[in-house]
């Protein structure tokens, strides 16, 4: 009943108990946490809507953060079984686009354990040997470069970041979340992820500078 | 350097990095991906209902193994002759009181002490397996309708 109201009211659809089942294109406009209710009711088109919402991006994330494009499939197939196992569990009041990055960090942090390619420090939320200046002694950071050299020396510079410093850069810039998305997703205070947000752009300053 | 300065660099340097992240080609999954994940939750789905059929077989089974227990126990208390025995103890009470001992004895001699703990065992596997099933159900009321 809650749903149909709000969905009549927020997006003119029709979701009385009467009409079933939306067509593809109304449900495509739904929200996620709209998408997930419905699922949880019995409508199996609502899950598959919400992959193909979040394939593409899950993916990127995963395959930019783990630096493993190959590995980064099965990752993100890792990824939607947590999602699907646990959306029970799924309070539909919170965002559900933070809670999906939020378990595709998670895998992440998972994945580099067992490669052994996280060490304990890279999870640090301080890093206070790294001395911040903002003293620009050289030309602008991506002027010499052309789009697809910039790009990949981005690349490489990210994964030369610790994992939480690379999450915040790519879920800001790449995927447009906020620092108060963020924060819910590292499960961290806003200025903390503001501040490892600054201190992540100087190192990258650094190590574009280093590459010159 | 002051806060105007420093605010200054920072956005400057935010605007240059945002630009490079422009320049940031977004990787494309295989095409068989979505199909793959939609197999292997398929397939997860197949399993847990599997797993909630056995439970529900084993809790036939156990239930019937408890009721054939259960039925031999009354029927092994009623020839052995246990009943007329505690009936003692509402006719000569004051004879059982004085060998209570032996009365005790063969009270616990004369019951069919296998065919109870059989029960008892397979009614606490009934306990157990009913929470464990009522649990699964109430966790996946979206697998099982």
């Amino acid at each position: 009943m809650f749903l149909s109201a709000a969905g009549t009211i927020g997006l003119g659809l029709d979701l009385s108990p009467g009409r079933k089942h939306a067509s593809v294109l109304e449900m495509e406009e739904l929200r996620d946490e709209q998408l997930v209710s419905m699922y949880l009711e019995g409508d199996e088109k609502s899950l598959d809507i919400l992959i193909k919402r979040y394939l593409k991006p899950i993916y990127n994330f995963l395959a930019r953060n783990t630096g493993n494009n190959k590995e980064a499939e099965d990752l993100t197939q890792d990824v939607f079984l947590r999602v699907w196992n646990n959306l029970k569990k799924f309070d539909t009041e919170k965002v559900f686009r933070t809670w999906i990055y939020q378990i595709a960090r998670n895998a992440s942090i998972d994945y580099l354990r067992k490669k052994k390619a996280l060490i304990f420090s890279d999870l640090d939320t301080e890093d206070r040997q790294f001395s911040e200046s903002l003293a620009d002694e050289s030309e602008p950071v991506s002027d010499r470069l052309n789009r697809e050299e910039a790009g990949m020396e981005l690349a490489e510079n990210l994964q030369k970041l610790s994992l939480d410093d690379r999450t915040v850069l790519l879920l800001h810039y790449n995927e447009d979340l906020t620092f108060r998305e963020i924060a819910d997703v590292l499960n961290e205070p806003m200025d903390t992820v503001k501040s490892r947000h600054r201190r992540a752009l100087l190192k990258l300053k650094k190590f574009f500078k280093e590459q010159k | 350097m002051t806060d105007k300065l420093k605010i200054a660099q920072e956005g400057e340097l935010e605007a240059k990095i945002r630009e490079i992240f422009s320049n940031l080609d977004r990787l494309e999954p295989g095409e068989e991906l979505y199909s793959s994940i939609k197999k292997a939750i398929i397939l997860k789905k197949r399993i847990m209902v599997s797993e909630f059929v056995a439970m529900g077989s084993g809790f036939v089974v156990v239930l019937s193994l408890v009721f054939y227990s259960t039925k031999t126990v009354f029927e092994k208390i009623s020839q052995s002759g246990t009943i007329q025995f505690f009936s003692l103890l509402f006719s000569d009470f004051k004879d059982v009181l004085a060998n209570w001992k032996s009365f005790s004895l063969y009270i616990l001699e004369s019951l069919p002490t296998s065919e109870i703990l059989l029960s008892l065992t397979g009614l606490f596997i009934l306990f157990l397996l009913s929470g464990i099933i009522i649990n699964f159900r109430e966790n996946n009321k979206f697998l099982l309708n």
